[in-house]
Parts: structure tokens; sequence; C-alpha cells
């Protein structure tokens, strides 16, 4: 019997020595985890499904085109995607648990507050954070060196846009409502700075919770105020179109600027004709590019659903850390974080760089032309009015 | 004045759509005492089932209407014979019942129509003006409804044979059963009405809002927010607290911000609570 059992343990000892010893091919194809952290359910779940669908369709047309090739490595990338809800805490546990238990070394994480609670695990854990968020500078700051926002904010948007809507649409006066959590407030931040900026007089601001089921009586007491336009701030998913609809049934005449990336299908379904003539920040009328063509052709075919193109702003992003990571030799977050900002692609929307330094103290802003766009009911179409480029110094 | 106008009109709409639900929760609550926590759930079925037969079978609104208030009434049977019935009397238990069946019906929902959210189409496009305030036709649509289901339901609790059995069991069960009223009949009957309330609620405002499976939050929330400040188990309680809250919404949402308006509900709530335990119209079914 011991002979047996001494037999056994020599021999697991032979076999184990010898897959330890053996050696690596070189070449081999490797997986790369990426971790997506992001809304599936509740009022932001368009635009979290279709970051998801984004980075399904990147991850698809990257590994087609042999991966990340490294070295003498070739990695595949492979999605884990949870749904946070668009909750904090629930975002926070993603984030453990995709940092501790699947192990990613990158990861994407939709919405601006989530993005502000995970960003301490990213940074002590050097998991490179590609935030599909707004939140300013509690989001991307030195601070947080290993997250990257990979959507312009309204602090470039703004900046970008309103100079010539103020001029186009003659406006004097604003008035803003937004969402009560981090990311409305920053939204309204940045879209009152810049409208002060250009000489327009802030007449109301009102905060509410998202889902709020009906806004009649803050709107009446905006409308009340008789603003030239009214900023929408960070109202989005279903709430976006309700609000829109309920400030033309009040019989608001003035401008419906909408500065948050809104679903255009999903605003569409809800507010139907009343979405006539409302503002879209970030939204494209036609393809920007050939490949955005591309991209949204495969998303009908894959998905047999009309494109969203919000889907856009997260196609790059993983072609991003693709270039990155070749461009450093390495997959190490660390590395890749590096030589980000020199790294520039033909995106969906353009050129596409990194920067923000001049605002954020750090260069982890995702760059690219940004329009402005508007639904004419009569044309039943989305229509490109403007489209402005970030300043090369930003 | 045209301001004064607006506040107006946009607290009855927002009393219209509480009160109904809190009716249908109030009635079960007086009956059965049960606190039925999936009330809320029954106002998202029903919009979403007029959106499957409106939008998606291409019904007329009306029909998918009819439609969603009779799957309604049919789920209440269902509810009430296969969970509540056993627990009467019960109210801890009924309560985790009700909790329990919230949380897999929204579950189920959110598993089938979750990912985004749906919209019934217009029915009532257009907006009326007048002096100087603007109101959906929807939004009337939402008020004349609501005061004539409000008007029907005490007719039928005070004029009719069904009506005067609720009343009786509400006040003394056993008396009820003395007398040869069926316990058992009264609360199907009961359930019955309650979600078709709801589901009728539901059906007349889809239009104006984006359907999911989170949409009974907050009717659910005020409506019982209402049933404590008007009295448990009151239909003129329900009335009345239907109102100040929807006017309190109103007009502090329109002076200061909704966060202020929720606050001053809850403060109201507590007030009353100290004041009048058993809320402002106690035991007047």
């Amino acid at each position: 019997m011991m002979r047996l059992i001494g037999s056994f343990v020599l021999l697991t000892v032979l076999v184990t020595a010898g897959v330890a010893g053996a050696p690596v091919p070189a070449g081999a194809q490797k997986t790369l985890l990426v971790g997506v952290n992001t809304p599936l359910s509740g009022p932001a779940a368009p635009t979290g499904r279709g970051c998801l669908r984004a980075l399904e369709l990147a991850t698809e047309d990257i590994n087609a085109a042999g991966g990340i090739k490294v070295g003498n490595d070739a990695y595949t990338i492979k999605l884990v995607a949870y749904d946070s809800k668009y909750d904090t805490r629930e975002a926070v546990s993603i984030a453990n648990k995709l940092v501790f238990n699947d192990r990613v070394r990158y990861m994407v994480t939709v919405g601006g507050t989530t993005t502000i609670a995970v960003n301490p695990i990213a940074t002590e854990n050097k998991v490179l954070n590609l935030a599909y968020a707004y939140g300013g500078k509690k989001a991307t700051n030195p601070n947080a060196p290993y997250t990257f926002r990979t959507i312009p904010e309204p602090a470039q948007a703004f900046s970008t846009l309103l100079p010539w809507i103020v001029k186009q649409y003659g406006i004097r006066t604003l008035a803003i409502t937004s969402t009560d959590d981090e990311t409305g407030l920053i939204q309204a931040e940045d879209g009152e700075r810049e409208a002060v900026k250009l000489g327009v007089t802030i007449v109301d601001k009102v905060f509410a919770p998202r889902g709020t089921a009906d806004f009649t009586p803050m709107l009446t007491k905006l409308i009340a105020k008789k603003p030239d336009a009214i900023d929408f701030g960070a109202w989005a998913g279903s709430d976006g179109p309700v609000i829109a609809k309920q400030a033309k049934e009040l019989g608001y005449k003035g401008a419906y600027l909408f500065s948050y990336g809104q679903s255009v299908p999903t605003f569409l379904k809800v507010a139907g004709d009343h979405a006539d003539g409302v503002l879209f920040f970030q939204i494209y009328a036609t393809d920007p590019t050939s490949l955005a063509g591309r991209v949204s052709k495969r998303y009908e075919q894959k998905y047999k659903e009309k494109f969203d193109p919000l889907v856009w702003r997260s196609y790059d992003v993983l072609w991003m850390v693709k270039r990155g990571a070749e461009l450093a030799g390495s997959i190490d977050p660390t590395a890749v974080r590096d030589v980000l900002r020199r790294v520039e692609i033909d995106g969906v929307f353009g050129r596409t760089r990194v920067g923000g330094k001049s605002f954020y103290g750090i260069d982890t802003q995702f760059l690219f032309p940004i329009a402005l766009s508007t639904w004419s009911a009569k044309d039943k179409r989305l229509v490109e009015l403007h489209r402005g480029t970030v300043p090369a110094a930003y | 004045m045209a301001l004064w106008i607006q506040i107006g009109v946009n607290g009855v709409v927002i009393s219209c759509l509480y009160v109904l639900v809190a009716l249908g929760l109030n009635l079960i609550l007086g009956i059965m005492h049960i606190v039925n926590f999936a009330q809320g759930t029954v106002f998202m079925l029903a919009g979403l089932t007029l959106w499957l037969l409106n939008v998606w079978l291409g019904l007329h609104y009306v029909v998918a209407g009819l439609g969603a208030v009779l799957a309604m009434a049919g789920l209440g049977i269902l509810m009430e014979r296969l969970f509540f019935r056993r627990l009467r009397g019960q109210f801890l238990a009924s309560l985790v019942m009700s909790l329990g069946l919230l949380l897999a019906i929204e579950g189920l929902a959110w598993m089938n129509f979750g990912i985004i959210s749906q919209a019934v189409p217009p029915i009532f496009p257009g907006v009326v003006r007048f002096l100087g305030a603007s109101v959906s036709w929807e939004r009337l649509v939402v008020i004349a409804g609501g005061l004539v289901l409000i008007a029907a339901l005490l007719g039928l609790i005070r004029f009719t044979r069904l009506g005067r059995a609720i009343r009786a069991v509400e006040q003394d069960p056993e008396g009820a059963v003395l007398q040869g009223i069926d316990l058992d009949d009264v609360t199907r009957w009961v359930f019955i009405l309650s979600f078709a309330l709801t589901a009728l609620a539901a059906v007349l405002v889809a239009p104006m809002l984006a359907l999911d499976p989170n949409i009974g939050h907050t009717p659910l929330l005020k409506g019982l927010v209402i049933i404590v400040l008007g009295g448990m188990g009151s239909v003129t309680g329900t009335l009345l607290g239907g109102l100040v809250i929807g006017f309190t919404e109103s007009v502090v949402g329109t002076f200061w911000d909704p966060v202020a308006a929720s606050l001053m509900s809850a403060v109201f709530l507590m007030a009353i609570l100290i004041v009048r335990p058993a809320g402002l119209l106690p035991y007047r079914m």
C-alpha cells in the first residue's frame, strides 16, 4: 500500500514538474479580459447596453484582425460584463468582483457617479479604468491616474458648441435643470460656467432625482422665468424624452438643449413629434466617417435593432487600448497608460486622441470632433447643425 | 394668474393619479388588512400590457386599455385565491407575501421588458390653452377619467348591494358573515375592483410616460403615504389625502423644487401621525 502511495506521489511530482518546465510556444494566443461595469437595467440601460454592444463589436473586429500584438504574443479580447443598475454600491461591488475574482486589469465603467466610486479601486490595483462617464474633475484628475474618460464631457461639448448656439439662437437667458446626483450637478456647473463666459444670464436652476415621473411642477417654475433656452442637464434614458415632452405640452417655445448624450431611438419613441427642434449635443445626423457607417451596419445586422448613434462613442475605446499596448510593447496597464497620450487613431468620429491637461490637470480625456444635431419631425430625420473641434492645446 | 391655473391643473392631475392607486390599495387594506406592496406592479403590468396590445398587436387604444384592465382584474382574482385568501388576518405574513410578489413580478418584468423603455403613442395629442395656461389633452383626459372613476367607486360603495357588503365586512367581518355575506366573495370583488382601478390609472397615464418595470414605484409610495394621511380604510380620507399630496407636490415643486415637495409630503405625514394617528378622515368607507 505504501509503495502504491509513494508511486502516486512520485508520478504527481514528475507530471507537475514536466508541465511547469514545458516551454511556452513562441507567438502564443493569449486572452486579455476586459471588465464592463455598466447599467443594463433601469433608466440608464439604453446607454449602458449601447456601450456594451459597441465594445462587443470592437472586440469582434480586433480579434478578427489578429488581436493585440505585443512582442511575439497575440491577445484576443474577452469581455466580462455585469449590470451596475447605475447604482454606486452595485458598481463598487462589481469593480471588486472584476479585480479580485475575474482578475481583470482593464475595465470599462459606465456612469459618472459610478466612476467616481470605482476610481479608488482602479488606482490602488493599477487597473486601467476606461470611463464612459461625465463627473468632471471628480472623475478624472491627477489623483486617479488610471482613469481615462472616453466620451466628451459637457465641459468640452459646451465650450465647443455653446458659442455657436448662443449666436445662432440669440440666447441671452438660460434656465438649467438636471439630475440631483454628482453627474447632474457637474453637468449643470459646466453649462453655467460656459454660458456665463458668453454673457448669458442664468435665470433659474432646478434639480430632481432620476426617475421623476412628473416634471410639470418644476418645468412650470422654469418656464415662468421666460428663458431663451433650457439646458436639460443630465436628464437621459427615458427621463430625457419625458421632460422634453412635458415642456412642449406646457407651451415652452425656447431652445431645448440636451447637452447630455441621448439615446435618440429611445427619445423619439417616447417623445414622438415633441422631439422636433430639440438640440442634441454629440449626436451625428449621418455617419461621421466611413468606419462609423460600417459599425452601424454591423450593429443592425447583429442585434436586429435600429442603430443608436450613442453606440459609436464606445467603439474606439478598445482600439485605443490595442494601439497603446502595441506602442508600449506590453499589456501592463501602467505601461499602456503612459503611452496613451501619444496615441492617435482614425476612429468613428475622425481623429481621436487623448488630452485634457489644461482643464483636468492630467491627459486622460479622449478628444474627437463634436456634433450638434436636431430632429426634424417634418422630414422625420436628424439634421446635423454644426460640428466643432476641441482646441489642439486642450 | 396663468401660473396659478397651471399649478392647479398640475395638482389635480397628480392627485387623480395617486388617488386611483391609493383607492385600490385602501380597498384591500380596509377589507383584508393587507398592505399590498404588489399594487405598484399591477400599475406597471397594466401599462406594459397596454403597450403589448396597442403597439405590438396593433389593437386600438380603447380595446387595448380594456384588455389591460380585464387582465389585471383576472390577476386580482388569481392573487387573492392563490396567495392572500389563506393569509387573511395575518398582517405580517401577508405583508411579506406582497413584498415577495413585488420582487418576483418586477424581476420577471425586467427579464422580459427591462432594457428599453416603451411608449404608448398619444391617443389625444395636442394642448389646450386658456388664460395663459397650457394643458395637454392627455392630462385633461386623466382628470376627467379620474373624476369619473372616483365618482363611480363612491357610488358603487354607497349605493350598491356589493358596496354595502364591502362596508359591512370592513366594519365588522364576523357580523357581516352572520348576516349572510360571503366573505370570500367580497374579498374576491375587492381584489377585482382594486386591481382594475389601478390598471385604469395606468391606462390613463401611460401615453404621458415612458414605461419600464420601475414605473409603479412612485404611485405605490405616494399611495401608501396618502392612505396613512387620509385614514386607513377610508375612501373619503384617501380623496382628501390625495388632494393634499398632489397639490403639495404641485405648489412646492413649482415654487421650490421636487425634492422639497417630497420632503413636505413627509412632514405632513409625520404631523398627521402625531396629531391624528388614525388619519384625516378615518374609517369612513
